[in-house]
């Protein structure tokens, strides 16, 4: 028999494999790099990870540290939790319709949900996990304990579909929705202007990001700009960082440098090396 | 001790955000978690650090704007017109700027 349909498991086929509803069709799972490929911080494995810091993305570690190791690979990677640690993945709320969940993974680590805006609470289970109760439009939180973890799913219904396996491209726009890093020794179209304390970056970001996110200036090297009769450079350092942009059109500006050049009053154009990181994590 | 910058648009002295421990920069968006944190230290009764604040141009970095704003080969073109025509059009540009901006 190539498959069966039945009112209980819905649709089962001949690898036992189900389909428990209509919306096992399509994007099912609702975490994000849920099988470890992309690590845009690059975490190390074994290193400390301090509560709500991240190490892979979107997964942020618990209450008392989420420490993992592993060995990277280009395909699933898993990971092994240390004792007494955890690793929590918060779902955002616009990607929540409400109602009945069911949380799958391999491995030996035991899980426990937050619904409703909650954070993570009550007894670690085994896989697979119910959830009922969720309401439409808040956010929910997994979170998985000490042991080993890989190919994670939270999808809609009741019923454990396999994992849903996304091509590597799709599933790194989804994490950039809430963190991205540029390459080291980025350029931008930039400015100097007001009295030319005041350096301004032009990004634009890869997809559009969950909300303004906090930036981070991973590295200050070399602002090229043109003095009017020649061209010029100075290295920014010192100072604080700030920010204003939006969502998909970002300009980050390092406020206050100790270095600027002595200059007009005019603004200038020019290109600066600078790597920039940018975060909307939950 | 965790502590928070205010920072300004240095061109319009509005606060656009804060800066968390001189690394994080912040925007003022409810939806941002980081800034979320910063409403909640807020609340426990904190004060940002004052934003710094651009210094004001001198009046020679003003007019050196405005002298920028024609080349030297265009300015020794209006000296060779001047003295061939018998004009004063240079110094009169000169003399208008320092009006406009005179020193303090």
């Amino acid at each position: 028999m190539a498959a069966s349909l039945d009112g209980t498991n819905g649709l089962t086929f001949n690898d036992n494999t189900r389909m428990g509803t209509a919306n096992s069709l399509g994007t099912r799972n609702i975490l994000f790099n849920a099988d470890f490929r992309i690590n845009q911080r690059a975490y190390v494995s074994a290193a400390t990870l301090a509560a709500g810091a991240y190490g892979h993305d979107r997964f942020k570690a618990g209450a008392s540290g989420g420490d993992y190791s592993f060995t990277q690979l280009a395909s699933s990677t898993q990971v092994t939790i240390a004792s007494g640690k955890s690793l929590i993945q918060v779902v955002e709320d616009k990607n929540v319709v409400g109602g009945s969940y069911v949380l799958s993974w391999t491995g030996t680590a035991l899980a426990r949900v937050g619904v409703n805006s909650a954070t993570p609470s009550g007894t670690f289970v085994v896989s697979p996990l119910l959830i009922t109760g969720q309401t439409a439009g808040t956010t929910m939180s997994v979170e998985f304990n000490a042991g080993t973890l890989n190919t994670a799913q939270l999808e809609l219904g009741t019923v454990a579909t396999p994992f849903e396996r996304r091509p590597i491209g799709l599933e790194l726009a989804l994490c950039q929705r809430y963190y991205y890093k540029e390459p080291a020794s980025a350029y931008h179209m930039a400015i100097l202007d007001g009295s030319a304390d005041f350096p301004s970056a032009f990004v634009y970001h890869p997809v559009e990001m969950r909300a303004t996110p906090t930036t981070v200036f991973e590295s200050l090297l070399r602002f090229d700009y043109n003095s009017g009769s020649a061209s010029a450079n100075f290295t920014p350092s010192g100072g604080t960082t700030a920010y204003v942009g939006n969502a998909r059109l970002g300009v980050s500006r390092k406020n206050s440098i100790s270095n600027a050049p002595a200059s007009s009053n005019a603004q200038r154009n020019g290109q600066w090396d600078v790597q920039l990181s940018f975060s909307t994590e939950l | 001790m965790t502590t928070y910058k205010l920072t300004l648009n240095p061109q319009t002295g509005e606060a656009i955000g804060v800066c968390k421990d001189g690394v994080f920069g912040i925007p003022f968006d409810p939806a941002n978690t980081d800034y979320q944190e910063y409403l909640a230290w807020l609340a426990e009764g904190n004060t940002p650090i004052p934003a710094d604040i651009p210094p004001e141009p001198t009046c020679q970095e003003l007019r050196a704007t405005e002298y920028n704003l024609k080349s030297t080969g265009e300015q020794f073109g209006m000296m060779f017109d001047d003295r061939v025509n018998g004009t004063t059009a240079w110094v009169d540009w000169q003399d208008g700027i320092k009006a406009a901006i005179p020193k303090i």
